[in-house]
């Protein structure tokens, strides 16, 4: 299977694939109205060639800000640019894929028939039309059913199909709204090897996903909407490094918990007043927490657990595992939602007063 | 404007798709040819019609009376796109195109459009225009198919037929832009489909009371009044004639004075009645001006329609035709104290209808239509899908 890029990424010309900032949506339900947030000023950038993932909870606006950026939605306020051209100039389009969430394509047609109607809506000319249809129907694995009615077709079958149609016009960014939605593993397995070889190819892939093991396996970077908010993004490394850490179980030689301000106590600098209790500082400043027979450090350097554990085997105690943790995209998730009260943040764009969000 | 073509084809060929795939499309095309070989059963001779063969004897309706052209236009003009295609199919049409706006506008496929490098308007008229081209291929089967009848039946093709496929792309482009506008608006088909049915029966009823019920009321009224007010005259002038031979006459006969007081009473009698004509046609007048101001926003389907009538027929076939049916004493109604022909009246109303000029007829419609397509355009250009 080959491909190639109709229109390769220029990083000389086009800096980002995606840059905007102020994005703002207000919806009224009446024109008289007191209009509703739906996107309270976004921020962020996609760089060519990655995969981007936005998450974030039900009515967050990820996808008010995805038909934003498609031109389905006219935003109250945004500036910035897509694939080097303002966002909301249609000519642009022509180099851009999208899979809309909820998609229905006419069930009239054949798979072969939507693709190649909606490659020509896209401008792509007929020669082309035909081998990018053959070869996607072939790479989504849909060449059995490609002269069959969509109407014939299963929630999975038509989900291949909307991604093949996102990627008929050979584009430079595509954006897929809920790409695996209704797909079974084994799909959603292919789903992802699709979307890794596309960025191979150069691509860039702007993703929008509830689930949130998908886009940790394949994200470069990430972005998590609150509220109608960007409240954080970077890559999965960035993100998550606030609580990345070695847990160092250990007992005493006899079993019994072991005494760990007494076993670090040469390694440790005096604590601060205010540091809670079972919380210890080394000299070079990392910080240490105990809980019973286990410790935590904050650091992912291993060179910093190396007198931890001489200091333990000095001690006679028993090492029983040393893990190397890092929080998931589920931890970064939950504590972006959390608000300071423990409480989940309620969907939609919250007024200021009270939010989490903060603008990125 | 590569592009604009090949995005327009594109266009062209779905919509073709998705219509062929409804069965009403399909049926609807069948239904009108058989509606045609059904027409071409009849044949006209100087006894009266004949069907398959079957004589049926008619004293009023034969090639004595009517040539077997004009009888052969009538029966399509009236029957086959009078009744089957400005009606029955004119229905079907509506409901087959009452989805295209509410499916084309749902939400998980209006995305997959607009996300194109394509304009908002263009999509939006050219799903339009591809709608009526549509049905307008449905009417171009229909006149082709009755020109060739009353051409094989007749040896004479009658190629103002072909009128009858814009006229009746007009009519249908009334009623569609108003589907087209509550289905983008509710994106539901079938509260399109109510709005378009309840637009064309107010625009039927409407034009109803205008023409057979005000217009014609009002014209015979005044037809009574005209000839009340000759009564009134005559027995004036009778009143007058007896004061001066009442005068002349030394002693005044007690015949002329009783003639007299009895011409009097008769002269009051008529002036009465005169004055409830008067009145009557002063309220037909006012309820008429108001009708018609009405009708002036809405569409004119009957009028549109009867456009192909104008140039279909002639003047004097039409004479024939108003005259073939025999006079009855129905056909006189009384008004005050004059019958007035009711038959001189609807001759007059059809020469008045006629007189419309067709640009208003064809103008305040398209203008109805330009009104309600622009408010369904601007909503579909300015809406978040």
């Amino acid at each position: 299977m080959t491909m190639q890029l109709v229109h390769p990424p220029d990083s000389a010309e086009v800096r980002h694939a995606i840059a905007v900032t102020n994005v703002t949506k207000h919806y009224r339900a009446r024109p008289w109205s007191k209009p509703t947030p739906a996107l309270r000023g976004v921020n962020f950038t996609v760089n060519p060639g990655e995969i981007f993932g936005l998450l974030g909870p039900n009515g967050a606006g990820k996808s008010t800000l995805v038909k934003i950026l498609m031109t389905v939605i006219r935003p109250s306020r945004c500036e910035g640019t897509l694939l080097g051209r303002p966002v909301g100039h249609k000519g642009t389009l022509r180099r851009v894929g999208y899979l809309p969430e909820h998609h229905r394509f006419p069930e009239y047609l054949t798979a072969r028939q939507a693709l190649d109607y909606f490659a020509t809506l896209s401008g792509v000319d007929r020669p082309t039309r035909r081998k990018r249809s053959a070869e996607l129907l072939d790479q989504l694995g849909l060449a059995k059913w490609a002269d069959r009615r969509i109407g014939q077709f299963s929630k999975g079958m038509r989900q291949r199909l909307g991604i093949a149609q996102s990627l008929i016009n050979d584009p430079q960014l595509v954006l897929l709204d809920e790409p695996t939605d209704g797909v079974d593993p084994v799909g959603r397995r292919d789903i992802r090897a699709i979307l890794v070889q596309e960025r191979a190819k150069g691509r860039t892939i702007f993703l929008n996903s509830h689930l949130l093991s998908e886009l940790e396996m394949v994200c470069d970077r990430v972005a998590i909407m609150v509220q109608g908010r960007v409240s954080e993004q970077g890559t999965i490394p960035e993100l998550t490094a606030y609580g990345q850490r070695y847990e160092i179980a250990a007992t005493a030689a006899g079993g019994e918990s072991l005494d760990w301000h007494a076993v670090l106590a040469p390694l440790t600098a005096p604590p601060p007043p205010a540091a809670a209790a079972g919380t210890l500082a080394l000299r070079d400043g990392t910080m240490l927490e105990t809980d019973r027979g286990l410790l935590r450090v904050r650091s992912m350097d291993p060179a910093t657990i190396q007198p931890i554990i001489d200091a333990v085997r000095a001690s006679r105690g028993v090492i029983k595992s040393v893990v190397s943790v890092r929080p998931s995209l589920e931890d970064l998730f939950m504590r972006a939602v959390t608000a300071a009260d423990g409480s989940t943040l309620p969907p939609g764009a919250a007024e200021d007063s009270g939010s989490k969000g903060a603008s990125a | 404007m590569t592009l604009i073509v090949r995005q327009t084809w594109a266009q062209v060929v779905d919509a073709y798709r998705e219509l062929s795939a409804r069965r009403l499309f399909w049926l609807s095309l069948i239904i009108s040819l058989v509606v045609v070989a059904f027409f071409a059963m009849f044949d006209f001779n100087q006894q009266g019609m004949k069907i398959l063969g079957w004589q049926i004897p008619l004293t009023f309706f034969n090639t004595n009376i009517i040539s077997r052209e004009a009888f052969f236009k009538l029966l399509f003009s009236t029957f086959g796109f009078g009744v089957w295609l400005s009606w029955a199919a004119m229905a079907l049409a509506l409901i087959s195109t009452a989805h295209v706006f509410p499916d084309f506008v749902a939400s998980g496929s209006i995305e997959l459009t607009l996300s194109k490098p394509l304009g908002r308007l263009r999509a939006f008229l050219v799903k339009y225009v591809l709608a009526l081209m549509f049905v307008g291929v449905q009417v171009v089967v229909f006149t082709l198919a009755s020109i060739t009848v009353i051409g094989l039946r007749t040896g004479t093709w009658v190629w103002d037929f072909l009128l009858a496929v814009p006229i009746m792309m007009l009519i249908f482009s009334y009623l569609f832009c108003v589907s087209v506008l509550v289905g983008v608006i509710t994106r539901s088909a079938l509260t399109a489909l109510l709005a378009a049915g309840i637009i064309w029966l107010l625009a039927f009823v409407v034009h109803l009371v205008e023409t057979a019920g005000l217009l014609r009321g009002r014209m015979q009224w005044e037809a009574g009044q005209i000839a009340m007010m000759d009564g009134v005259k005559s027995r004036a002038d009778k009143v007058r004639e007896l004061d001066a031979l009442l005068a002349s006459q030394k002693p005044p006969s007690a015949d002329t004075q009783s003639e007299r007081e009895r011409a009097a009473a008769e002269l009051a009698e008529w002036e009465e009645s005169f004055k409830d004509v008067s009145e009557n046609v002063q309220s037909l007048t006012t309820a008429h001006n108001i009708i018609f101001g009405i009708k002036m926003f809405l569409p004119k389907t009957n009028e549109t329609f009867d456009l192909l009538n104008r140039v279909l027929f002639r003047d004097d076939e039409l004479t024939q035709l108003a005259n073939a049916r025999p006079v009855r004493e129905r056909d006189t109604r009384w008004i005050g104290k004059v019958r007035v022909s009711s038959r001189a009246i609807d001759r007059e109303l059809r020469e008045r209808l006629a007189q419309r000029d067709e640009w208003w007829i064809i103008g305040t419609s398209g203008a109805f239509q330009f009104m309600v397509l622009g408010v369904a355009a601007w909503v579909f250009c300015r809406r978040d899908f």
